[in-house]
């Protein structure tokens, strides 16, 4: 699992929500769950309380790492709490075998995110916790020294 | 009791940044567009017996505001007094409220009417709590995913999928700017280009200013009543013909990698309150859509069949959406132009068909309008309602 370091508290913190200190825990472990149907297979995420077979027994899973990018947007007018971050990228992940996520996307300077391009989860450690997030499948935030702010799509 | 709601009267105010730009308050904006209804009606306060509005926008200080409004304005003689909201289809649920007291016999006449007051909060304020509305808070608020975003990605998604050229979608907004052009409520009136839209700073990319919905505060009231109450009063009225609803049971995704398009909610919503007011889409004289972004307005107009998919922006720029042309779409300006109050837009959108219907549309009147279909969402056509609205008697 890819990791970017962060300093700072996250922008949002996630607020009450069934099963977020659990998810919280999983990010922090480097192994995020999903949830997997036990009548039918169906993968959800976040946690559901019955899928829509009606089955209400689920099996926690790893989520796929890799997976696609079904649609993007680079969003200019952003809200206050992330006003610092703007221009960022919102993006519909579809992972291999799994569920569609939505996921900030983080690139290198002046990365376009394209439909159907590969891209891998990635988790931002804030001072205050984890984040999750994805980045293109050949990007290795690890080699960024800008703290995350230059790394993202810009203009 | 389909057939048997009626409007009889509609009012509103223009479409403005009322609480950024001047001290005009909710009551203010609401008591114009209650007067302007209720004259126009020929209905006197004491004959209201059912008040339902819309919940107040986030401009607005005053809570029960429903029991606040019904005493300041003067209505004595109601039952029941109501606020409902959910999302963009805010002012559907009201209009369902009112109607649901017709039919049920309590009202003989009924108010569906609201204020929404919002741009006195800066719009990078008004987002962080928008974010909340747009993504589950435990697991997608944290990305910052605002409501506009949700349908930028369909944009992106539209344009790689379907061929569709972007200058197709700015033609939607061009399109709705010259409607508003002819409407006297509208927000946004003035000359605007393909070159305008497509060129205009990014707001969610790849959709800029001008692709998207202004912030405004408005205010608009619908007077419904019986059958019988329509036919006795000797104005000009329409008849709710069908009425229906459909959620997907998604929350702005359904998690699951399906397509985006077309809107299931909107099919499943307008093919029910079709088939309630037994007539089909080709039956439709025109359309209010209820779309905050041009890229909406062309999956909606896809969805509905009025154009192939992919083809929703070329049939504004071929004209085929536009006032003259074979479905007119967003004839009062839309979201987009007309403008957006959130809470009251599906009020406004109503109000725009029954104006229509009553040959009250003045310089945008369509010709011999006899039926029509308006639709509202709530998340991103997570959940569609469709009306189904038809000219009545004329004085």
């Amino acid at each position: 699992m890819n990791r970017l370091r962060i300093p700072g508290p996250r922008p949002v913190p996630p607020m009450q929500a069934i099963g977020v200190a659990a998810y919280e825990a999983d990010l922090t472990s480097g192994t995020p769950r999903m949830q997997v149907c036990n009548a039918c297979g169906q993968t959800h995420f976040p946690p559901p309380c019955a899928c829509g077979c009606g089955g209400t027994a689920f099996r926690a899973e790893n989520l796929p790492t890799n997976g696609t990018l079904y649609a993007a947007t680079i969003i200019h007018a952003a809200p206050g709490a992330l006003a610092a971050l703007a221009p960022y990228v919102v993006g519909l992940v579809d992972l291999q075998e799994g569920p569609r996520l939505l996921l900030r996307v983080l690139g290198p300077q002046g990365w376009v995110p394209e439909c159907d391009s590969p891209v891998q989860l990635l988790v931002l450690d804030y001072d205050d916790g984890p984040v999750l997030a994805a980045c293109p499948g050949n990007f290795d935030p690890t080699g960024t020294t800008t703290a995350g702010q230059g790394a993202q799509a810009g203009r | 009791m389909t057939g048997q709601i009626c409007i009889l009267g509609a009012g509103a105010t223009r479409i403005d940044r009322w609480q950024a730009k001047t001290d005009r308050t909710d009551l203010d904006l609401l008591d114009e567009a209650v007067r302007g209804a209720l004259e126009v009606a020929g209905v006197g306060r004491s004959a209201v017996e059912a008040l339902s509005f819309t919940t107040p926008g986030p401009g607005t200080v005053q809570r029960l505001f429903s029991s606040y409004a019904t005493a300041r304005l003067g209505f004595r003689n109601a039952g029941k007094v109501v606020e409902s909201g959910t999302g963009g289809w805010t002012g559907g649920l009201a209009f369902d409220a009112a109607a649901a007291e017709i039919a049920r016999g309590r009202a003989s006449v009924a108010l569906a009417l609201g204020v929404w007051m919002e741009t006195g909060i800066d719009t990078a304020t008004a987002m962080d709590g928008a974010i909340r509305s747009t993504g589950d808070v435990g697991y997608q608020t944290p990305s910052g995913a605002t409501p506009l975003s949700w349908y930028a990605m369909d944009a992106q998604r539209w344009l790689h999928d379907t061929g569709g050229a972007r200058a197709d979608l700015a033609a939607i907004a061009v399109k709705n700017r010259r409607h508003a052009a002819l409407n006297p409520l509208a927000q946004f009136t003035g000359d605007l280009t393909i070159p305008d839209v497509v060129n205009a700073r990014p707001v969610v990319a790849p959709m800029g200013l001008y692709d998207v919905s202004p912030r405004g505060d408005g205010a608009a009231c619908l007077i419904l009543c019986d059958r019988a109450t329509a036919e006795a009063s000797g104005q000009p009225y329409t008849v709710l013909t069908g009425s229906a609803f459909a959620h997907d049971g998604a929350f702005q995704t359904g998690g699951q990698p399906v397509p985006v398009m077309p809107y299931k909610s909107l099919a499943r919503a307008a093919a029910l309150a079709l088939e309630q007011s037994g007539q089909s889409m080709e039956d439709m004289d025109l359309f209010e859509l209820y779309a905050p972004m041009t890229v909406v307005e062309a999956i909606s107009v896809e969805t509905l069949g009025l154009a192939a998919l992919g083809q929703g922006g070329r049939a504004a720029a071929d004209g085929v959406t536009a006032f003259g042309g074979a479905h007119p779409v967003n004839v009062s300006g839309g979201l987009l132009s007309r403008g957006h109050p959130t809470g009251v837009t599906a009020l406004y959108d109503l109000m725009e068909l029954h104006l229509q219907l009553t040959g009250a549309a003045g310089g945008r009147q369509v010709r011999d309008a006899r039926h029509a279909l308006h639709a509202c969402e709530t998340g991103k056509y997570n959940g569609a309602m469709v009306n189904i609205l038809t000219a009545g008697g004329r004085a």
